[in-house]
């Protein structure tokens, strides 16, 4: 395995960092201080829009599940049990929201498939025209994907949560997290097989 | 081998796991077998991953969030009014006084005394053109008409005149302008 969310020394302390801090702010966001909130909202929020864009699979969508996820974070923050790390806490808020959105949406509007790439001078435009494709098969087999095999792939995609946070998250042990992702690999390897470069 | 679990390690599953299904290939997964079967996954995820990654939004997408989240304020404070509350439109101050107010409170008096002087005797009405009131509330006829009585106190200003006729049995009020 690579070192993606292997538990490394360096790793264990950056976490515990974070968590030390994340655990100051909530202090003093619940004394009072309103810039404390804001903090914790800049720390985290590119996190939540991973996952709520990977729930939603919508720029305009994600953000609304953003919102919502801060909005709730703050009205429930004094029952925070800071067992858990904040950011696998915001995560969960974002994948109930991004789910509940979902269902009362019905019908998944998926954004362009210009919105993700990044425009390269180095790359031509077949090797652009590729890379669409495959993002676009992608988001296909994402969204064919079970809600709970989505979920835990989506959690798996923020940098910083690590196989035991993810399980925090989704409510269910390491080893159901690891047979998810394993699941989720095997409907998304042969697209990456067929794209991978030659 | 369970036959779903064995499509699932062959990649020909598609659908959902039920718990006991999970919890098989979780076991699997554990053993010797199933730790090289695991080799190579945070490759696969991981490249999956970034082609996934969301778009990179501007600044002023963001901008309706970032006033949301700053109006909340310390938890537990009174919250300020979401952003998305659109105040309501101030009235436009008009450059000059328009005269319809006048002319409205000059037409709904003539229309209340026309309604009321119908239980009012003419010649209480009548008299040396100073200033007067008539019908006020000590007025109380000998002989009420029946129904609800309306007491109503006309008073001449400096600037308009009031003249009082009969046209067909109904009872008008002229208010002109002395100018």
């Amino acid at each position: 395995m690579s070192s993606g969310k292997q538990a490394s020394g360096s790793t264990d302390l950056g976490r515990a960092e974070a968590r030390a801090q994340d655990k100051k702010l909530i202090e003093r966001a619940l004394a009072g201080d309103a810039t404390a909130f804001e903090e914790i909202y800049e720390r985290h929020r590119h996190a939540v829009y991973k996952v709520a864009y990977g729930m939603t699979r919508n720029a305009e969508d994600a953000l609304d599940v953003v919102q919502d996820t801060f909005l709730k974070a703050h009205k429930s923050l004094a029952r925070f049990e800071r067992r858990a790390a904040l950011r696998t806490w915001l995560c969960q808020i974002a994948v109930h929201q991004g789910i509940d959105l979902g269902r009362r949406k019905k019908v998944r509007r998926a954004d362009s498939l210009e919105d993700g790439l990044v425009p390269s001078g180095e790359r031509g435009p077949r090797a652009e025209a590729r890379e669409r494709e495959l993002k676009s098969a992608l988001q296909e087999a994402l969204a064919n994907l079970s809600e709970k095999h989505r979920t835990v792939f989506v959690l798996y995609t923020v940098k910083g949560l690590s196989y035991k946070e993810i399980a925090e998250a989704v409510g269910c042990s390491v080893g159901t997290v690891m047979s998810r992702l394993f699941y989720a690999r095997k409907n998304l390897q042969g697209l990456l097989a067929q794209f991978a470069p030659r | 081998m369970d036959p779903t679990l064995e499509a699932v390690l062959n990649g020909t599953h598609r659908g959902d796991l039920t718990a006991e299904q999970e919890q098989q290939l979780a076991e699997y997964l554990e053993s010797p077998e199933g730790l090289q079967a695991l080799s190579g996954l945070e490759d696969d995820l991981g490249q999956a991953a970034g082609y996934l990654e969301p778009p990179e939004l501007p600044a002023a997408q963001w901008e309706r969030v970032h006033q949301a989240v700053r109006a909340l304020g310390a938890p537990g404070a009174a919250a300020a009014p979401p952003s998305n509350v659109v105040p309501m439109p101030q009235p436009v101050q008009r450059a000059e006084p328009s005269q319809l107010p006048k002319l409205v409170a000059i037409a709904a008096a003539v229309l209340l005394v026309l309604g009321v002087g119908l239980f009012l005797p003419l010649d209480v009405l009548m008299g040396d053109g100073q200033p007067k009131t008539v019908g006020t509330m000590d007025d109380t006829p000998d002989d009420p008409p029946s129904g609800p009585a309306v007491v109503v106190e006309l008073e001449e200003g400096p600037g308009y005149s009031v003249k009082p006729y009969t046209v067909d049995n109904l009872l008008v009020f002229r208010i002109a302008s002395k100018d």
